[in-house]
């Protein structure tokens, strides 16, 4: 009983870990996949990294640039949901 | 030369093509069927579709039209000029037809900024041409992006309001994208026609014998994505999928089939897919290269 507890605050830990890495914009803006750079997008507040989705091919997509905010653009094209829950968040816009 | 070329299953697919239009041209003859008539239609568009078909080699477009079709409208390549030319456009639209369009329906103004024909004093726009023939005709296929999907001819700000063939017309369209289209696409869809009537399609109105896979899931550089290896400038030969390659999203059997004759692609010449067969393309597969 007691390792299931300890696995289900490991877990939960992993989850919330990504709070603890805070951007400022012009630190996302470094991440936009080129020069060996992951590709991070700022979505409401949450910053995810898209560098493996087949949609954002050189860190790219619909003529976006990723090591940006783009929360109003995605709020345009997508309803929220299954979009974000499947992408790997990796922190969150310093307030 | 890689082994790619050496390999006899890519060589058969490079030729199945020519065995289904052999094959369509073999059940004809058995059941004494005469050959569909065909009109291809170019709306507003650069006529690259009709180029492109002339590449064909199994079969060549001279095989289509001695053997599968009577190809009884095309601007381009018909003998008949002006009225006369229109006139076998009405003329046909009495009898079964097949009716191929390439380019978008240009619809601003009623369709003034694509006029196809002048006839009788009238000038006859892409639109109203479209929509006499798709009301009539048996099978209606788009060939090329632009008339599948709006492509280059529907691109922001598309100031001639041009919108696909699907959404102008109310009825069902065979699509085959591609910018422009493989000429075995267009040929091996006759073919399916001509045999067994309209092929399986996917959920985009795309035949799935053509379009099923995406090319990142046949590229002969999957191998470095797979491991992570990319490419860090156009020449090297690791994956390209971080310079702004669109393989993971576009469906087509370029890697296999690749085209002029059959001798290369993008990918195969040290070049990004740039998504050319994508619904979205031009403005969704921007930039093409990061």
């Amino acid at each position: 009983m007691q390792h299931i507890i300890y696995r289900k605050v490991i877990n939960l830990n992993k989850k919330n870990s990504f709070r603890q890495n805070e951007f400022t914009l012009e630190e996302l803006s470094q991440f936009n996949g080129t020069k060996g750079n992951p590709a991070y997008v700022a979505i409401d507040g949450i910053v995810y990294d898209v560098s493996m989705e087949p949609s954002w091919g050189g860190g790219t997509h619909f003529a976006l640039y990723s090591g940006n905010d783009l929360s109003k653009e995605f709020s345009k094209c997508h309803k929220k949901g299954s979009i974000l829950s499947n992408l790997k968040r990796v922190g969150t816009i310093k307030k | 030369m890689s082994g790619f070329d050496n390999c006899p299953i890519i060589h058969s697919k490079s030729c199945t093509n020519i065995k289904l239009s052999e094959m369509a041209a073999e059940y004809m003859k058995l059941n004494r069927k005469e050959k569909i008539n065909v009109i291809w239609l170019e709306t507003s568009g650069c006529s690259g579709n009709i180029i492109s078909l002339l590449n064909g080699e199994n079969p060549s477009v001279y095989y289509l039209m001695k053997e599968m079709v009577n190809l009884t409208y095309s601007n381009s390549l018909m003998c008949n000029q002006g009225e006369k030319a229109y006139e076998q456009f009405l003329e046909t639209l009495n009898k079964e037809f097949i009716l191929i369009v390439e380019g978008a329906i240009s619809t601003k103004a009623n369709g003034v900024y694509n006029i196809i024909a002048n006839y009788k004093g009238k000038a006859i726009t892409g639109m109203e041409a479209a929509k006499m023939a798709g009301e009539k005709a048996k099978f209606v296929i788009a060939v090329g992006t632009c008339a599948s999907f709006g492509g280059i001819s529907a691109a922001n700000p598309n100031p001639g309001q041009n919108k696909s063939l699907s959404e102008f017309l109310n009825k069902e369209v065979i699509k085959l994208p591609g910018c422009p289209s493989h000429p075995d696409w267009v040929m091996g869809t006759i073919a399916n026609i001509i045999m067994s009537g309209k092929p399986e399609l996917d959920n985009k109105g795309r035949p799935v014998m053509f379009y099923s896979i995406t090319i990142h899931d046949n590229c002969p550089r999957r191998s470095y994505f797979d491991k992570g290896i990319f490419a860090e400038k156009l020449g090297d030969k690791e994956c390209m999928f971080k310079l702004g390659c669109r393989g993971p999203v576009t469906r087509t059997d370029c890697p296999t089939r690749k085209w002029n004759e059959y001798v290369n692609w993008p990918i195969g010449n040290n070049a990004t897919c740039i998504g050319c067969a994508a619904e979205k393309f031009p403005d969704g597969m921007e930039p093409f290269v990061r």
